[in-house]
């Protein structure tokens, strides 16, 4: 069982990135959950999403202790920041948050690439995800783009698509 | 009552339980004489009314399908029972604090809705059932138990509050102008969209007797005194109609 | 009672989707055929989604102008022969208690969803809560029953929604769905099966809608327009219909059956479910997401050679008594976990009089977590 925690600011898609991350468990066949918490303002905010892949039916559907803690603001990292489970990783934007000096940390500038690389500040999440399919095992590349085709918007799979790959080759590197 | 509209009522739910000179028995009389006047089949007719005495008019008497809500809210109910099936014929008959007051709400969005509904406001401007006090239809500096020394607050004129919000046909008449009562509330039931009729009513017992008209005599002298058309009411001025009621169809 | 096997509406297979949605589509699947509503947070999803689903298989769907509105044409609706419903959550929920009062009275079936957040008040209004399970049971004026189902999962936002109408159906009574910001919002996958069991009212024609022979039965229900000449009213009324404000018979003679009804089916109506049970020194009773991370805890407990079990309440209202009575016989505490400050302990507490009852709360306008149960209980279990 994996559980992970994104973390951001409302409009950065960290639920959606949740529910994409879920979603593809499940297409993979084994049992993904997402739970976002947000505020009542529709941007920004401290926002989160919980998600849990099993290969059986998952009993409490949080991540309490994640296993991965993906950071995409300060606030969002202070918070969760030592929650993460005694051996989790932490994969977090050192664009948009100034990190403490910790083990297991994994940093790339996702935002910085969306916007430069990928000429779209909206897919930071994407890439966080490709980020986090190249560094762990929690879920394959392919079981992401076949989730995005999925559930995203036919206009916008090529630019996500785009923030995948971004992702997971910015976490071969830094693997 | 005539006899030919008997078979629109229940003979179980008679003698009603209307006070002496109240008016409200002439109403039900009308309403069931333009349902007969039009040849309507009763058994495809829901009558939804809510709380208070104007709501007795159709629940127990008529002898069709009649929904007694609650407190101001059978505009909502019909609205489910309209918008599930068109075929029904849906009135809503009701008193004025239950329209215009608590259920205020539902009787604007209503007619903005522009929804198939007729909406029959039995308006005796007072609560009668619960023992008179102040209505939203009460006229300015009248008595009521809750306003000793006068209603203190301007009436609600309920015709132009449903025009303003999109009703497609609208009227005022008393129930001692029988016979354009009668025709006008045949057109509401025509009316391919949302009809509101206020019907003014008298209540002696508890409208008239603390406003030195305690009887049916005095009220309808009153009413008779009151009324002006609707087409003579517009050549005059706001103070000339204070205290007006203004009987016709608002809708040009 | 007419007892139907219907195909489902969504092509049959492992969905991933929102437990809202997964609501809305219960809901087509059972045969609602009529939603009205008004947008509040957590709950609104389920009316977006019936927006756009219910024109696609003829059924009608309004927005209301407030959530009176909404449960009045809902009931207005029912009269008129749809299956019918409308979701809220707390404040909505509070505006619709007289509507349910009256839905009690005309025994007229439909179906609430509450998908619960933090109160009272506004409270917040994106946090999840279990706050309304007390108000559900008693938040109308005078005395009464009704049906009150909790789910625990995506799944069963599809499968109680059905069960709720069926129950609706079969009872004449308002049935509601005690979600909760958690499981409502939860994304994961469930299944439709191919073919779903469906309930319908008695909808003969019947010159006594309002009453029955037995002092416990559920009178048919014609429908407006069949010709019936219906007499529905919230006030006291007899067998047909009639008012009758000042007969202390027909009002204790009502009040009786439409307590009887539900009370005497209870075996029938009671849904629970029970893990680990049989040998647990150490019994969790709880409902909808407190009865997931219970789940957890007990899985936990269990790793450390403890017997710790779970009951879970699908059917809050009315109260599993016996079920209960008989799961807890041979336990030492009983532990109750949920998101207030302790209101199923109490019908906990008044059943097993006898026992050690442990209320775990917590609200912190989010979900009771699997740590926060385990340390609670870890008190008490030597």
């Amino acid at each position: 069982m994996s559980k992970i925690k994104i973390t951001g600011f409302g409009g950065q898609g960290v639920i959606l990135a949740g529910e994409i991350l879920a979603n593809a468990a499940v297409m993979d066949g084994k049992e993904g959950s997402a739970i976002g918490s947000y505020g009542s303002a529709a941007r920004g905010g401290l926002t989160s999403s919980e998600i849990v892949i099993s290969n059986e039916f998952i009993d409490a559907p949080f991540s309490e202790k994640p296993d991965v803690l993906i950071a995409l603001s300060q606030d969002g990292y202070d918070k969760f920041v030592y929650t993460v489970n005694q051996n989790g990783i932490i994969i977090v934007d050192s664009g948009m948050v100034s990190i403490k000096p910790l083990p297991k940390q994994y940093e790339l500038q996702a935002a910085n690439i969306a916007t430069s690389e990928i000429k779209s500040p909206v897919v930071a999440n994407m890439v966080m995800l490709g980020a986090l399919s190249a560094i762990t095992e929690v879920i394959s590349k392919t079981a992401l783009i076949n989730a995005i085709k999925e559930t995203v918007n036919e206009k916008f799979v090529e630019l996500n698509l785009r923030g995948i790959e971004f992702g997971f080759e910015k976490g071969k590197q830094i693997k | 009552m005539s006899e030919h509209l008997y078979k629109y009522l229940r003979p179980e739910a008679f003698p009603t339980p209307f006070c002496a000179g109240c008016g409200h028995g002439i109403l039900m009389n009308a309403i069931l004489r333009a349902v007969d006047e039009l040849q309507l089949d009763f058994n495809k007719i829901v009558f939804v009314s809510g709380i208070g005495c104007g709501a007795w008019i159709p629940s127990p008497h008529f002898a069709a399908d009649t929904l007694h809500t609650l407190h101001g809210r059978p505009i909502a109910y019909a609205t489910g029972v309209k918008l599930f099936n068109p075929d029904l014929k849906v009135i809503v008959i009701s008193g004025d604090g239950d329209l215009a007051a608590i259920g205020g709400n539902h009787l604007i969005h209503a007619a903005r809705r522009n929804i198939e509904l007729t909406v029959i406001c039995a308006n005796n401007s007072i609560y009668g059932m619960t023992g008179g006090q102040v209505s939203p239809t009460t006229p300015k500096y009248a008595k009521t138990m809750t306003t000793a020394k006068g209603n203190p607050e301007e009436p609600f004129d309920l015709c132009k509050l449903t025009v303003a919000c999109g009703a497609r046909y609208v009227s005022r008449y008393t129930v001692y102008h029988i016979k354009p009562l009668i025709n006008s509330i045949k057109k509401a039931m025509t009316t391919k969209g949302f009809a509101f009729v206020d019907v003014v009513s008298p209540c002696p017992t508890q409208f008239g007797r603390r406003n030195k008209q305690p009887t049916l005599y005095e009220m309808f002298n009153d009413l008779k005194a009151r009324a002006i058309r609707y087409e003579t009411a517009k050549g005059l001025k706001k103070d000339e109609l204070t205290g007006k009621i203004i009987i016709g169809e608002f809708n040009e | 009672m007419p007892k139907l096997i219907n195909k489902s509406l969504l092509p049959p297979k492992k969905y991933f989707m929102q437990g809202n949605i997964a609501c809305a589509e219960g809901a087509l699947a059972a045969g609602c055929r009529y939603y009205a509503g008004y947008p509040i947070t957590p709950s609104s999803e389920t009316m977006e989604h019936l927006s756009n689903r219910l024109p696609e298989v003829n059924g009608v769907f309004i927005q209301m102008e407030d959530e009176i509105g909404s449960i009045c044409s809902m009931i207005g609706a029912s009269w008129a022969g749809a299956k019918a419903m409308t979701a809220t959550s707390g404040p909505g929920f509070s505006l619709m208690l007289e509507g349910l009062g009256y839905a009690v009275m005309t025994e007229t079936p439909c179906v609430i969803i509450n998908v619960q957040r933090t109160g009272p008040a506004t409270g917040q209004a994106t946090r999840p809560g279990q706050g309304d399970i007390m108000q559900a049971r008693w938040g109308a004026h005078g005395d009464y029953r009704i049906i009150g189902i909790s789910p625990w999962s995506v799944q069963e936002m599809y499968d109680l929604t059905i069960e709720s109408f069926n129950l609706a159906e079969v009872y004449r009574v308002p049935v509601i769905l005690l979600a909760d910001e958690v499981v409502g919002h939860l994304k994961e996958s469930f299944i439709i099966k191919p073919e779903i069991e469906i309930f319908n009212r008695d909808s003969s024609m019947s010159d006594k809608p309002f009453g029955t022979v037995q002092d416990d039965g559920v009178p048919p229900m014609p429908i407006f327009g069949q010709g019936a000449k219906l007499l529905v009213t919230g006030s006291t009324h007899n067998e047909f219909g009639i008012r009758k404000v000042a007969d202390p018979v027909v009002q204790d003679m009502l009040v009786k059956r439409l307590c009887a009804k539900i009370d005497n089916h209870k075996d029938k109506i009671c849904k629970t479910e029970s893990y680990l049970v049989d040998d647990a020194d150490y019994l969790f009773i709880s409902f909808g997401i407190s009865a997931r991370s219970s789940y957890a805890v007990i899985k936990q407990l269990r790793n450390e050679g403890i017997k710790a079990g779970l009951l879970r309440l699908k059917t809050i209202w009315p109260f599993a008594d016996e079920i209960i009575k008989s799961a807890a016989q041979n336990c030492k505490v009983v532990f109750v976990p949920e998101m207030n400050r302790g209101q199923l302990v109490l019908e906990v507490q008044r059943v097993l009089c006898n026992k050690q009852v442990i209320s775990i709360p917590k609200t912190q306008g989010e979900a009771i977590y699997p740590s926060e149960i385990y340390n609670e209980s870890k008190k008490y279990i030597k």
